[in-house]
């Protein structure tokens, strides 16, 4: 804008330099703000001046957190029986379904390298402490040790034929959430737990089966839980009387 | 002031400089690592039971020992065995007791040898008392004072599996003068191979 007027009074700093914008104030370049400017309108709080940020806030967050959420099914989920599938009473049948990447196809070569359905209804028909155990298939009498109390579970298996039972776990749960037995190895020696002691391979050979499969415990323990499971995370749980 | 035009003030720079100064110092001079990484020491001596959360320990008996006889080979120590008879119950679930090491009053440390059936780990479950023995190589200037530290995290470099866990730390209970006469004594000991422990061994409930 340009004035067409000389002002009336002079600035102190005898009028205005030469070339300098005539509505300039002594002192000023041109785009500098006067100290003594207003304000267009109030200063807005900090809250709403970054309201955007503090929405995103949270979001952000969320994302990170999801973004390294996938160690918990990479690392944690998978290994240990994390996955309830079912849960029954003592004497009831259960249904275990879950699925498993079989890398190798050891007993069932066509399976190899291929996600496998496994599906098996399983009812635990008792647990019992015994006196004694009996003689494994190998290896020499195993006597209960001192400090011990030993349980005899009895599983009834019904599934299709050949489906896989390697690393089966057959787990007594006290009430302090000890659990006695998880160990894919039982007491016996026998490394499959959830097949017959003749079976030969990993694979189920009869439409339906019975085991039974020894675990140690404290002698105090009150043992309120039994859980089936192949290594996980898909497991299933019967609860005792 | 929404263009970034902003001045630069004394109050302002005082308040960067002096945020910056705080974090550093928070950083530099709080025991950070420490507090954070320190493992939970349970001490105790010979025949003592330890509770270390996760396991009942119990220390039984501390030999020493020139040569050791396994079934299928025998030892002879480069300076002289420690045998050191432990005993696992595991209290929560199946678990790998993977941490074995001699520590002497100089801050040495020795590791477990495998020869002549000695055991450098052990894994257990809950429900019954598992007996394993290790065996430690070691000088005669690391007999007096030294302890054996056991757990179920691995002692790697720097204790780095034995963080923010229980770990045991038991006094082997050998004097200064006791030195010489198990430095010359010429013992030899077959260890046991690991197995059930009977109940007179911490194999008892409790």
């Amino acid at each position: 804008m340009t004035t067409l007027v000389t002002p009336a009074v002079p600035g102190p700093g005898q009028g205005e330099p030469p070339g300098a914008a005539p509505s300039l104030r002594p002192g000023m370049l041109p785009g500098m703000i006067p100290p003594d400017a207003q304000a267009p309108r109030p200063r807005r709080s900090w809250g709403r001046r970054n309201a955007v940020w503090l929405v995103l806030l949270p979001i952000a967050i969320v994302v990170a957190a999801g973004a390294s959420s996938f160690r918990v099914w990479a690392f944690w989920w998978p290994v240990g029986l994390h996955h309830e599938v079912d849960r029954v009473a003592l004497g009831e049948p259960a249904h275990l379904a879950g699925e498993y990447y079989d890398a190798f196809g050891l007993d069932v070569p066509e399976r190899a390298q291929t996600t496998v359905l496994r599906e098996i209804d399983a009812t635990v028909t008792s647990v019992e402490q015994v006196d004694q155990l009996p003689a494994p298939e190998y290896g020499d009498p195993v006597v209960i040790p001192d400090g011990s109390v030993a349980y005899a579970v009895q599983v009834h298996f019904a599934a299709e034929l050949r489906t896989d039972l390697s690393l089966c776990q057959i787990t007594l749960v006290a009430e302090d959430g000890t659990r006695y037995g998880d160990s894919t190895t039982d007491v016996l020696g026998s490394s499959n737990r959830c097949s017959t002691p003749e079976a030969e391979g990993f694979v189920s050979e009869q439409p339906e089966w019975e085991v039974t499969s020894f675990v140690l415990a404290d002698p105090g323990a009150e043992i309120t839980q039994v859980r089936l499971g192949f290594g996980g995370p898909e497991h299933v749980t019967f609860e005792l009387p | 002031m929404r263009h970034g035009r902003r001045r630069i003030t004394w109050k302002g720079t005082a308040l960067v400089v002096g945020a910056v100064t705080a974090g550093c110092a928070l950083v530099t001079y709080l025991p950070q690592d420490a507090g954070v990484d320190t493992p939970f020491i349970v001490e105790g001596e010979v025949g003592e039971t330890l509770d270390l959360t996760y396991a009942k320990l119990t220390v039984t008996e501390v030999r020493v020992a020139d040569t050791l006889t396994g079934l299928s080979e025998a030892a002879a120590a480069g300076g002289t065995f420690v045998v050191v008879d432990a005993t696992w119950r595991a209290t929560q679930g199946q678990t790998s007791f993977g941490g074995a090491e001699v520590t002497d009053r100089q801050g040495r440390r020795f590791w477990p040898t495998n020869q002549a059936g000695c055991s450098t780990s052990a894994s257990a479950q809950p429900g019954y008392a598992w007996r394993t023995t290790y065996c430690f190589d070691v000088p005669r200037d690391a007999l007096a004072g030294a302890t054996v530290r056991l757990a179920r995290g691995g002692q790697s470099e720097d204790h780095a599996g034995q963080r923010r866990d229980a770990v045991a730390v038991i006094d082997l209970g050998i004097t200064p003068s006791e030195v010489d006469t198990l430095w010359e004594a010429e013992e030899t000991v077959s260890p046991e191979a690991p197995g059930y422990a009977p109940a007179s061994a911490g194999g008892s409930e409790g």
